[in-house]
């Protein structure tokens, strides 16, 4: 084996660490770094990325003097070891290919392609309120409405559906005048779901919120980012889950919002 | 790569190429980056974009907690002087294994940073067992972790408290199991087993930064493969399987459990986060339910395995596996009948 293929873990590893380390470097520089994570741990991801330029940097200088590891180790421990039996070591030096093939992909996507937020079709797949999220991530506030001196001006998307999910005597909200923004899965017919996500920690684990949406006008695409003005009515359709929907004055399309998701 | 290089240090050559041209690729992918719009979709199809945005999200969350992990294994490996940890440990093997489950205090490395920490420990020569105790107790007991548990579910009630003893509990468990092993060496792969004999009794390094360097260059190439792999693959299952049958079976005493756990070992947070994401399940499943999410979250998911692969073997992975699964499983339902 050529000193150049031993190599090759080292370049993988320190490669990927600088590649994704200066894109989130990027993302926060850009302000996108919270269509990935929640800003909570924005600092802590910074400071760590900003250790890990300058290491996987050092890691290279020292690969370059080809001094490689001093305990003679330049690749994983998962690196085939020679035996024998060939097929053991064929499947291994595949399975290790097709990491390094994973590694690369979603290195280049990461940096080639816009960072994105997650679709409708999650949105439906993690199934728009389905009662799963609690008062959740923190504002205990919404439990306190229901008396009219309670602001809602401030209200998202997340929080009109805990209250609506909390409320046992919905008449109370009926009538209630709300302006809220998000992204549209659609429903019924004349009828679509007002979305956001909620990211308690990272994309991975966002949990779609939403508000039913009637409007006599036609309803907007999927995917689309939407606001809309209108008042909360019992939902015409009894047999329905959600006891509320926004009966839309206005529904107007909007451009994404910068940071699109709710925490 | 299809043998374990030989080659001596002195003989390698210098090359300045391959180094070169990985920086090259890195400047010219960052160069489309700002090049390219900020925001906004490529015309791929949802699934495809929703795996990458996800997988993504994973690898972000993920690298500053292996690097953090990386960084403290060389600080433990190459800066500790030798004996100085050593010296202040109990020589007894339990006790020894209960005050090495409480070095996450320490060094509060979450999942992903615990396996090279447990890398650099057993290169120090710490044994398998003490070793996979530090491992598995690591993520729980963490002042990051305890921390965030608490601001979830608070001080009072069960579910913080269950978590640290029952972290405490299973790491030990674990780590006696180990110990009890006939050759608890053979869990390890070979690879990383002859290297640790080579490099417990070799002489200190004479350039420090040098060996860090070429310490976190060894450590990327190993872990950084798997954590892509693992993503990708916390990635697809999202893609693939909808959280909503896992969720609908959340009342269910024993299926409950059963769900959270699932979801525990799909989802592949980071133990310093998935209490926040805990708690939104907090409203439709049992305390009990939650608890096991906590206990099994951090030890056993499909990024962990992936980790995991760079350093043990598949037994180990499936003895780890049935234990804590056991474990967890046991805790939440006493707790859900009892709670």
């Amino acid at each position: 084996m050529s000193s150049s293929e031993s190599r090759k873990p080292a370049y993988l590893g320190l490669g990927s660490v600088l590649a994704v380390a200066l894109c989130t470097l990027w993302l926060a520089v850009a302000g996108h770094l919270d269509l990935y994570i929640n800003p909570r741990y924005a600092v802590f991801t910074i400071v760590l990325a900003a250790v890990a330029v300058p290491a996987s940097i050092a890691g290279l200088v020292v690969v370059a003097r080809g001094a490689g590891h001093t305990h003679d180790h330049a690749g994983p421990d998962d690196a085939p070891v020679a035996r024998p039996g060939g097929s053991a070591r064929l499947v291994r030096a595949t399975l290790g290919g097709i990491a390094a093939a994973i590694t690369i992909g979603v290195t280049v996507a990461m940096l080639v392609l816009p960072p994105a937020t997650l679709s409708a079709r999650t949105a439906q797949q993690r199934s728009v309120d389905s009662a799963t999220l609690s008062n959740a991530t923190g504002s205990g506030t919404v439990s306190l409405l229901g008396s009219e001196s309670v602001d809602t001006s401030g209200y998202g998307v997340k929080d009109w559906a805990a209250l609506i999910r909390q409320t046992t005597d919905t008449s109370s909200l009926v009538g209630k005048r709300v302006t809220l923004t998000g992204f549209v899965v659609p429903g019924s017919d004349g009828s679509f779901t007002l979305t956001r996500f909620v990211i308690s920690c990272c994309a991975v684990d966002a949990q779609p919120v939403g508000l039913v949406v009637t409007t006599d006008g036609t309803v907007p695409a999927e995917n689309e980012w939407v606001t809309v003005t209108g008042a909360l009515a019992a939902n015409p359709d009894q047999s329905a889950d959600a006891r509320i929907v926004i009966k839309a004055a206005t529904v107007k399309r909007v451009d994404q919002p910068r940071d699109p998701y709710e925490y | 790569m299809t043998t374990r290089t030989t080659t001596p240090p002195q003989q390698r050559a210098r090359t300045r190429t391959g180094p070169g041209l990985v920086l090259l690729a890195v400047v010219v992918l960052l160069g489309i980056r700002l090049a390219t719009p900020a925001v906004g979709t490529a015309g791929l199809p949802d699934v495809v974009q929703d795996f990458l945005t996800l997988a993504i999200s994973v690898v972000v969350e993920s690298l500053p907690f292996v690097v953090l992990g990386i960084v403290l294994s060389i600080v433990v490996e190459v800066w500790v002087p030798h004996g100085a940890l050593e010296r202040i440990l109990p020589s007894r093997p339990m006790p020894r294994r209960a005050v090495i489950s409480l070095i996450g205090m320490l060094f509060p490395v979450c999942e992903c940073g615990n396996v090279p920490l447990a890398r650099g420990l057993m290169l120090r020569g710490f044994t398998p067992a003490e070793a996979v105790t530090f491992l598995v107790a690591a993520p729980i007991l963490n002042p990051l972790v305890i921390v965030s548990t608490a601001q979830a579910f608070g001080w009072s009630g069960w579910i913080l408290p269950v978590r640290i003893v029952g972290g405490f509990v299973v790491a030990n468990l674990v780590g006696w199991i180990v110990a009890a092993h006939r050759r608890p060496a053979d869990l390890l792969l070979p690879a990383f087993e002859a290297r640790c004999r080579a490099a417990i009794g070799a002489a200190a390094p004479t350039n420090r930064w040098r060996e860090s360097a070429a310490q976190f260059g060894g450590e990327t190439a190993t872990m950084m493969p798997a954590l892509f792999v693992g993503a990708g693959l916390a990635a697809a299952i999202q893609v693939a399987v909808p959280r909503s049958t896992l969720v609908a079976i959340g009342s269910n005493p024993v299926l409950s459990v059963l769900a959270m756990m699932l979801l525990a070992m799909t989802v592949s947070l980071c133990s310093n986060v998935d209490a926040f994401f805990a708690l939104s399940f907090a409203s439709t499943f049992l305390p009990g339910s939650i608890t096991a999410f906590l206990i099994i979250g951090p030890i056993i998911d499909v990024k962990m395995i992936a980790l995991l692969r760079t350093t043990f073997r598949a037994r180990f992975l499936v003895l780890l596996a049935v234990v804590c699964v056991l474990f967890a499983l046991a805790v939440g339902l006493v707790m859900n009948v009892l709670v």
